[in-house]
């Protein structure tokens, strides 16, 4: 018989219907009777949107558009997954339960939330190894952004953490201290000529980057005379380098001598206006803070000329192709500063009403002194950086499970739908849920795997258009009457 | 062939899971359900075919004389002929390659009950020639799909779909030639028809002689008829890669239509001895037995007993090149990106049209088959006009016009038919909707009766 392949990715309408109708109905059964029907919209969402991030990012027709949708669908994702597990557990404690009864709570919902992935990928074959490669490679590129805005965010306030700034006593302070004190909190009343002219070397050069790699000969000949431009720049440019150049030298010979001679030789040496003024220029953190702040701009102006031309080089399709999920966690990083506070006591204040008054207070306890030292858009770009590697640590693990043969390639979402349903029953068998719904279960997750697996091979064998109904339901019943005949 | 497939392996794991976790949080519900994978792998372990399981498999081309790219029906019944049910029946049917199903599917998955039969119908795509159906390849699956069986079966009944037929075998009594294979001269000589008389000359055949004018008046005269020329029909046949144009996949190509075309009407010469050559451009060696002609040309004259045969052999020649076509690079989306891109590669066309110009014999009339893909086609008949010879233009319609390419594909036919038109050529359009018998009847009167 001929095996090649027909349309194969997909279920016939049949076994579409077994494997979709069981692997909902069944979860949210076990759900109202384990006491997580609370979390069964938020399962089926974060099932929905995992199957969804994988599906966009397959989309080959809108290239661009699909990988921007990916990498929004990233974060709903990731809160998803949190809400879903940390539901399942504050449901559990809120009930009572302990320890094998947390676990079993949070198992039975993981389990539900893989059995709706299942259901949601499986019928049309969403969840294949490019697919989920991609949508890992999209969750990182998404993380970038943020990635970017916390550290330009983390620069910015570095000022704080010295011991001149409000942040000092954090432990992020604490051990940035012996770094950061000697750039931004100089002992004052003595000179600090040796790290203030290494600092300025190092500005100066990254300054002389940036501005040189700007297109300045190509932008300013438009607006004026100077025919002379190119030569000026030039000149500008070897200025800043012999400037840097000193700054160097003269660091190092004030490292020399500020610790082998000490201030007094200094103090003796240079006349006394000269030598205030160098106190006052070298110790100032006004200064240091100046040079802190045109060091992180050039950077970012390097970076960005390094992007713009990067771009330039693509074609426009290429081009949002790639940047779409930079623009979607850029999108992301935007949204979180815009509404960082209010969003936060938002938060806090769900996590004061739904969860219970222990976790709550623990919660609280943990992120109160948090946004106090370090602002809280900071804390939600970390926050967010956390979840959204949450979710491309979860489509990781779909992925590797693919590349290491765990799971057949075949269609997949059928193997992994029937797991989740298998895994919900058998730690909902624990939980004080009756006897017929966990045999139904089991039953169940055995009917999906099966009616999903013929029905693939059914596919791949005969095609998409002939009629295969009464096959598939004949096949499907037997399997149904074996697995009533094991539970009786 | 049978073979099993150890697909409830998967039970074991189940089964260990359940005690593992039934012993982990003490459970004997879970200990006990045990048995639930365990039924199943002893489902899959018993499970096996029947080993007289039986099957028998008969085909019916619904259509057996069909036209190049009319769908043909096929039936494929099949019938349980063994004591026991089979719940899962895979088949499918030996389609030749070269046809594509275009309605249906070959390809079925029955359950059939001991005595029951069940059909398969689907369409084909014909094209010209005749193709023979494969057997039916047969799986068999036991409920629990753990033990398979495949056999190929050979279908009764129809085996061969031939999309071959003649203008003979078809009516086509009013493109009767009057006058087949003659073309009626100004010049005096042996012939029917009255012309002239002049004085005797030495030699001149006796039956020749004015006799009556002779006994009245003495002298010889000589009889002059209309003299007759023998002339010879071309058919020319556009088979060059930018005819090769396909409305989807699976149809026919225009070169391969064109050829059909072509091929009926030269039975239908032949019948009406009529002296026919047939040419086909764009062909390569590897198409033609023997290859090509010295000057890139595959054509075939009237010579002898065995010039249909070789006639036969160039219009495969154009559905192999169609085939190959088809094979070596992907039908592109749209006809009128291919006829635009190959518009730019004009030298071969026009070498060949300077090979058949070379070739044309003085008297010829010809006929042009071409589906109008770009100017080549229209340039011939615009040269063999110049050259006042009587020309005729047939072009299979194989624009859709359901995209706004085929549309323009179609506006740029319609008018290269305009030009051959204005050309003096009498132009064909073949509607494939209708046979070309009618488009034939409709035209080529006109061809012969000058």
């Amino acid at each position: 018989m001929d095996d090649a392949p027909t349309d194969e990715a997909g279920l016939p309408p049949t076994s579409r219907a077994v494997v979709v109708g069981l692997s909902a109905v069944l979860p949210a059964l076990l759900f109202l009777n384990t006491g997580l029907g609370r979390l069964l919209p938020v399962v089926a969402a974060t099932g929905l949107a995992l199957a969804g991030s994988l599906w966009l990012a397959g989309w080959e027709r809108w290239t661009a558009v699909g990988r921007l949708l990916a990498s929004l669908l990233v974060a709903p994702t990731a809160v998803g997954l949190l809400a879903v597990s940390g539901g399942a557990v504050a449901v559990a404690i809120g009930g009572g339960q302990t320890g094998p009864g947390v676990a079993a709570a949070a198992l039975v919902a993981l389990g539900g939330l893989v059995s709706a992935f299942g259901a949601a990928t499986a019928p049309w074959g969403v969840y294949d190894r490019d697919r989920a490669l991609a949508a890992v490679g999209l969750a990182g590129r998404t993380m970038v952004p943020l990635s970017v805005a916390a550290g330009v965010s983390f620069a910015s306030g570095l000022v704080r953490l010295s011991s001149g700034g409000d942040g000092s006593g954090t432990p992020v302070g604490a051990l940035l201290a012996p770094v950061v004190d000697p750039l931004f909190a100089p002992t004052p009343g003595r000179t600090h000529i040796a790290v203030f002219c290494l600092f300025l070397a190092v500005v100066t050069i990254a300054f002389e980057r940036a501005a040189m790699s700007l297109p300045l000969t190509e932008l300013l000949a438009e607006t004026t005379d100077d025919v002379d431009l190119a030569g000026a720049v030039e000149s500008g440019s070897r200025a800043l380098g012999i400037a840097s150049v000193a700054a160097v030298a003269l660091g190092l010979l004030a490292l020399g001598v500020e610790t082998g001679r000490g201030q007094t030789v200094i103090a003796d040496t240079l006349p006394a206006g000269l030598y205030d003024l160098t106190v006052s220029l070298t110790g100032s953190p006004g200064v240091r803070q100046a040079l802190w702040t045109v060091l992180v701009a050039s950077i970012v102006v390097r970076l960005a000329v390094w992007l713009v031309q990067r771009a330039a080089r693509s074609s426009a399709d290429r081009l949002a192709t790639v940047l779409a999920p930079y623009v979607g966690g850029s999108l992301l990083a935007v949204g979180l500063f815009l509404v960082a506070t209010p969003l936060l006591d938002a938060l806090l204040e769900t996590v004061q009403s739904a969860a219970p008054a222990p976790v709550a207070a623990g919660v609280t306890r943990f992120v109160t002194p948090l946004v106090g030292n370090y602002g809280a858009d900071i804390v939600l770009l970390v926050a967010g950086l956390l979840l959204l590697s949450v979710t491309g640590t979860a489509i990781g693990c779909l992925w590797l499970a693919l590349v290491t043969h765990y799971l057949d390639e075949r269609n997949p979402g059928v193997h992994v739908g029937a797991a989740g349903l298998f895994g919900a029953s058998v730690f909902a068998a624990t939980m004080d849920v009756s006897t017929w719904l966990v045999l139904v279960g089991l039953v169940g997750a055995v009917v999906v795997w099966d009616a999903g697996t013929f029905g693939r091979t059914l596919r791949r064998e005969v095609g998409p258009v002939a009629e295969t109904r009464r096959t598939e339901l004949t096949h499907a019943g037997g399997t149904v009457a074996v697995g009533g005949v094991g539970a009786r | 062939m049978g073979r099993r497939v150890h697909r409830w392996r998967g039970g074991v794991a189940a089964a260990l899971t359940l005690v593992s976790v039934g012993f982990l949080w003490g459970n004997t519900l879970l200990l006990a359900a045990v048995v639930v994978p365990l039924s199943y792998i002893v489902y899959g372990s018993l499970s096996r075919v029947p080993p007289d399981a039986a099957l028998s498999v008969s085909r019916t081309v619904v259509d057996g004389e069909p036209t190049p790219g009319e769908p043909v029906s096929v039936e494929l019944t099949v019938e349980n002929t063994g004591p026991a049910a089979l719940t899962d029946v895979r088949l499918i049917d030996g389609v030749p390659e070269e046809l594509a199903v275009v309605d249906g599917a070959p390809r079925a998955c029955i359950s059939l009950p001991a005595g029951e039969r069940e059909t398969v119908a689907y369409s084909v795509m014909a094209k010209r020639g005749s193709y023979t159906f494969g057997p039916t390849a047969v799986r068999i699956r036991t409920l629990s799909a753990s033990d398979e069986a495949t056999v190929e079966l050979a279908a009764d009944g129809d085996g061969t779909l031939t999309c071959a037929n003649t203008v003979s075998e078809v009516p086509l009594t009013d493109a009767t030639l009057p006058r087949a294979g003659t073309l009626p001269t100004d010049s005096g000589g042996d012939g029917i028809e009255f012309h002239s008389t002049r004085s005797y000359q030495h030699g001149d055949p006796v039956n020749r002689l004015d006799w009556r004018r002779y006994a009245k008046t003495g002298e010889l005269t000589t009889i002059d008829y209309r003299e007759e020329q023998a002339v010879r029909t071309v058919l020319i046949v556009d088979a060059r890669p930018a005819a090769r144009l396909t409305p989807e996949p699976g149809y026919p190509t225009g070169a391969e239509l064109s050829a059909y075309a072509a091929e009926r009407l030269f039975d239908a010469l032949s019948a009406a001895n009529v002296v026919v050559s047939v040419a086909a451009v764009g062909l390569s060696d590897e198409d033609v037995p023997g290859g090509l002609g010295p000057d890139g040309l595959a054509w075939v004259d009237d010579t002898d007993d065995h010039t249909a045969a070789r006639v036969a052999q160039l219009f495969d020649g154009v559905g192999a090149a169609a085939a190959r076509a088809a094979t070596a690079t992907p039908e592109p989306e749209d006809p009128i990106q291919q006829s635009s891109a190959l518009k730019t590669d004009g030298g071969v066309g026009d070498e060949a049209l300077q090979a058949v110009l070379a070739r044309l014999p003085a008297t010829a009339q010809v006929a042009v088959f071409s589906p109008l893909a770009d100017d080549w086609a229209t340039d011939c008949v615009e040269a063999f006009s110049r050259r006042d010879y009587p020309t005729t233009l047939v072009s299979p319609d194989i624009a859709r016009r359901d995209t706004v390419g085929t549309s323009l594909f179609a506006l740029d036919r319609a008018a290269r038919l305009r030009r051959a038109e204005l050309a003096g050529a009498t132009a064909v359009d073949w509607d494939l909707d209708s046979p070309i018998d009618v488009a034939l009847r409709a035209s080529f009167a006109d061809l012969f009766s000058v």
